[in-house]
């Protein structure tokens, strides 16, 4: 009799041990958990409202005449691309952009493709001959597909029409000093946009030769192989701007932009 | 009779199960309370974005001021090239010649490398004309760094010593 209750209340201990063991597996446990985590969570929010909150309390939001040189910022941008419809109608561009600037200048030579140097003035050509394996290394580096740094300054916009792209491009000449270096200095100021990427320049008794590799960034409407990736975001590429810096916190004052200005060379006989 | 001695038997068998349901539920009612805090406060944080768009703006700002530095960097890369080949072609003076000069254009500044040569008698005095040159040239504006490549030094010109000069000069 002892024996039969005793065994009674043990199976009922036993069960009800489980129950509570379930009852504490199935669902306590994971409860508890949940309210762990919505703890942090409710922690990571606050701090993060508390810290967004300090941060818009110094900092200057636009009103309507930044809202305006923003917006004519980014047009002036679009339009400083030249817009063409294929890559050999920027090509046309370019030829009639420096040939417009040779004055002084006798030998001048566009080179499209990295190994075809004519025709040209044949010293010009055996000299660039002799550097072909060179200038064949700058004009890969200067492959959009291998670096382009402007990414991040062009915005991606599905309403665009044109693509962006950028062609690597060769120009030799050789003429006296001075006006070379004019040359390279007013090389970027036509409507092609040229960018230097690398120079060459051998004096040759009074005069001198170059060889110079450069950039063209366009707007193509038509298909073309020079077009930029455009997959990098607003942090990415070679033009970083901190976005904790303080400059980003105030309106933006053009007088402490970089300037955009065409300099000419100090005349031959200058101290400068 | 037998009815009353069964419901308290029935209560002290259930008990526990009731106890057990009722710790459930208020745990269940605490999650339920703090999951409405998290959203409510999710709320606020999209309203205090949406409203004060920081982010947005410092997006908008930075880019001004790449594309102000884009639109400047041709014609400023264009001027402090010619103008360093000027002002290196000025001060290669004999004994001092040029020979060549190569310019690799970065963002925000450039490398040279001179090849020049330096005709003089003896060891010490093309040593000390070298010298000179580099004075001068790590004296001209924006070069911050010019020196002989180690390599350089073996080779002989028509009538001097070659030498390659590296260096760095800034944009702008």
């Amino acid at each position: 009799m002892m024996t039969g209750k005793l065994t009674r209340f043990l199976l009922r201990l036993l069960a009800m041990l489980a129950v509570l063991a379930a009852f504490a597996v199935l669902d306590w446990y994971p409860t508890i958990k949940e309210l762990g985590r919505l703890r942090r969570e409710r922690g990571d929010l606050e701090l993060r409202i508390k810290d967004y909150s300090a941060m818009a309390g110094k900092f200057e939001f636009p009103n309507e005449q930044e809202n305006s040189l923003l917006a004519s910022d980014r047009d002036e941008l679009i339009r400083a691309l030249p817009r063409v419809e294929g890559d050999d109608a920027w090509l046309g561009l370019v030829h009639s952009d420096l040939q417009g600037r040779t004055k002084g200048i006798a030998n001048l030579m566009v080179i499209s493709e990295a190994d075809a140097f004519g025709p040209g003035p044949p010293g010009l050509t055996r000299w660039l001959r002799h550097q072909a394996q060179e200038i064949q290394q700058r004009f890969q580096a200067a492959d959009p597909w291998r670096r382009y740094p402007w990414q991040a300054v062009f915005p991606i916009d599905p309403e665009d029409k044109g693509h962006l792209a950028s062609r690597p491009l060769g120009v030799a000449l050789d003429a006296p000093l001075p006006e070379l270096l004019d040359f390279v200095n007013h090389f970027s100021w036509g409507d092609a946009r040229l960018e230097i990427v690398f120079l060459r320049l051998e004096p040759v008794g009074r005069s001198a030769r170059a060889w110079l590799v450069c950039r063209g960034s366009y707007q193509v409407s038509g298909p073309s192989p020079w077009l930029v990736k455009m997959d990098k975001g607003e942090g990415d590429g070679e033009l970083i701007i901190d976005p904790d810096s303080p400059l980003l916190l105030q309106k933006v004052d053009p007088l402490l932009a970089p300037r955009i200005e065409k300099k000419e060379l100090p005349p031959a006989d200058s101290p400068w | 009779m037998t009815k009353q001695r069964e419901r308290p038997a029935r209560w002290r068998r259930l008990w526990p199960l009731v106890l057990l349901a009722v710790v459930s539920l208020l745990l269940h009612a605490a999650k339920w309370h703090r999951l409405l805090e998290v959203q409510g406060l999710f709320d606020q944080w999209a309203t205090l974005a949406a409203t004060r768009p920081v982010e947005e703006t410092k997006v908008r700002r930075a880019r001004f001021y790449k594309s102000r530095f884009y639109l400047g960097y041709p014609a400023s890369a264009s001027y402090a090239t010619a103008d360093l080949v000027r002002r290196i072609a000025d001060i290669s003076q004999p004994p001092v010649r040029l020979l060549a000069i190569q310019i690799d254009l970065g963002l925000h500044d450039l490398g040279f490398e001179l090849t020049i040569e330096v005709a003089a008698a003896g060891p010490k005095a093309v040593r000390r004309k070298l010298a000179f040159f580099l004075k001068r040239l790590r004296d001209l504006p924006r070069v911050f760094q010019a020196n002989p490549s180690p390599a350089s030094l073996a080779a002989e010109g028509s009538g001097g010593r070659v030498f390659i000069i590296n260096g760095r000069a800034e944009l702008s």
